[in-house]
């Protein structure tokens, strides 16, 4: 552990010492008091967070929610057993409901125009906390072994052909509605970077493969999604969308 | 009946194994309303909205709780429950800020702790609020003081590495909001903050 991992261990652990049976804020901790720069860090560290938490404790809730929550939201007594004879009745036909919609669902997947633009914004929000690397190298077929092996996550089946002529940086697998993807970094040269993200197809229906690619900004990253076979990839660089574009498929 | 501290102990609570169907409703209420409504005022910014999250929540605990077989994971449960009530709210209404104006109109500066201490409620309220939504669910989460950082992830459904990272930038964008605190009044008062 270095002291830049400490210190984000212990920014996540509660001041006082109610996080000390964890192994890893228990390690953090014992490199910190080596360390009187981090000692001094900490002390402020856990002074803000007493201060914050203690504003948010003052938050006052509003008069009278716990009876209206004991009123509206308490379970119902429980009913006969004619009665639960007719619900486990009603229940099944509801099930049996469900499941032809939850069918007709995955026959005709509804178009979610917002979950495009949801996918970019959060991959880009991501980007912009500098995560750290899972795995670093420069060897784009070690990272997508890398990704498979150790991760089981999606691996870019297509990487555009000027994409894959920079040279990678690392990876990490990230998280989007509980589906795993798999972010690779490229060197563009000038301390800049371009983000490959790749995840499974079916968990952004509305990209289909062979259609134009969704672009969409935030801030000053420009990104564009688009599919192929059975994945579905989006690229993110600090520019414009000509900067951009050189990097997609068709370029 | 469980008490407050059954709920929130570490792995070694002396009741493992009780049947989760006889939790007392009304202790649980009693426990849980409070975080839950700070959590969710500060995910949705609205009191009437947060006001609505936790009852949809104790809803569902009323209807679906008794699926539930650990009696440990029954706050874990209660405030997962309650962030994919909010998701799925956010998801279909369009009235929420973008956060990421917000964070980019804030400026370098930091503040100590002896400075938040002084600081009025209500700025301090809103400098979290205008955090953006990664940012400031897991450090409502944090400041609630009732979670461990594991929780966190279980809560919202996030790897541990991405709720250690967002709580360490979420908590960097606070003290700069904090330190840029009269301009954010000033904004808030225009009503921009709360869309």
């Amino acid at each position: 552990m270095d002291e830049q991992e400490a210190r984000l261990i212990l920014q996540a652990s509660r001041p006082g010492d109610v996080d000390l049976n964890d192994p890893q804020v228990a390690a953090a901790l014992q490199l910190a008091e080596q360390n009187p720069e981090l000692v001094r860090w900490r002390a402020e560290e856990e002074a803000f967070d007493r201060a914050m938490a203690a504003h948010l404790a003052a938050m006052p809730t509003p008069f009278g929610l716990k009876t209206r929550l004991l009123a509206e939201a308490a379970p119902s007594p429980a009913p006969s057993r004619w009665l639960r004879w007719i619900f486990s009745l009603a229940g099944v036909a509801a099930v049996l409901f469900l499941l032809l919609q939850v069918a007709d669902f995955w026959r005709y997947p509804a178009p979610s125009e917002k979950l495009v633009s949801e996918w970019s914004s959060e991959m880009v929000s991501f980007i912009k906390i500098s995560p750290p690397l899972e795995m670093e190298s420069d060897n784009l077929g070690a990272i997508k072994d890398w990704v498979a092996e150790k991760k089981a996550a999606p691996v870019p089946a297509d990487v555009p052909p000027q994409i894959a002529a920079l040279q990678p940086v690392g990876c990490r697998v990230l998280s989007f509605r509980g589906h795993e993807v798999t972010l690779i970094c490229f060197d563009r040269g000038d301390d800049r970077l371009a983000h490959l993200f790749t995840v499974d197809r079916a968990v952004l229906p509305e990209l289909q493969p062979g259609a134009a690619p969704v672009y969409s900004s935030s801030g000053e990253w420009v990104t564009a999604s688009w599919a192929e076979g059975n994945r579905a990839y989006m690229v993110t660089v600090q520019g414009d969308r000509a900067a951009l574009q050189r990097f997609l498929p068709s370029a | 009946m469980a008490s407050h501290a059954n709920y929130l102990a570490a792995p070694a609570a002396p009741f493992y194994g009780q049947p989760v169907a006889s939790l007392d409703f009304e202790q649980l209420v009693e426990d849980f309303y409070t975080p839950l409504y700070r959590f969710a005022l500060s995910l949705s910014r609205r009191e009437s909205d947060a006001g609505d999250l936790v009852q949809q929540t104790f809803f569902l605990w009323a209807s679906k709780g008794h699926q539930l077989r650990d009696t440990s994971k029954v706050k874990t449960w209660l405030f997962t429950s309650l962030y994919r009530e909010f998701l799925g709210r956010k998801r279909q209404q369009d009235r929420f800020v973008d956060g990421e104006n917000n964070a980019e109109a804030i400026s370098a500066q930091t503040v100590p702790a002896s400075v938040v201490n002084q600081l009025d409620g209500d700025i301090v309220q809103r400098a979290l609020f205008a955090l953006e939504e990664i940012y400031r669910a897991p450090l409502a989460l944090f400041y609630l003081q009732q979670h461990s950082y594991k929780e966190i992830a279980e809560t919202l459904e996030i790897p541990i590495g991405t709720v250690m990272s967002r709580i360490s930038r979420g908590k960097e964008q606070l003290r700069k909001s904090l330190a840029d605190a009269p301009r954010l009044t000033t904004r808030s008062t225009g009503g921009q903050l709360h869309g």
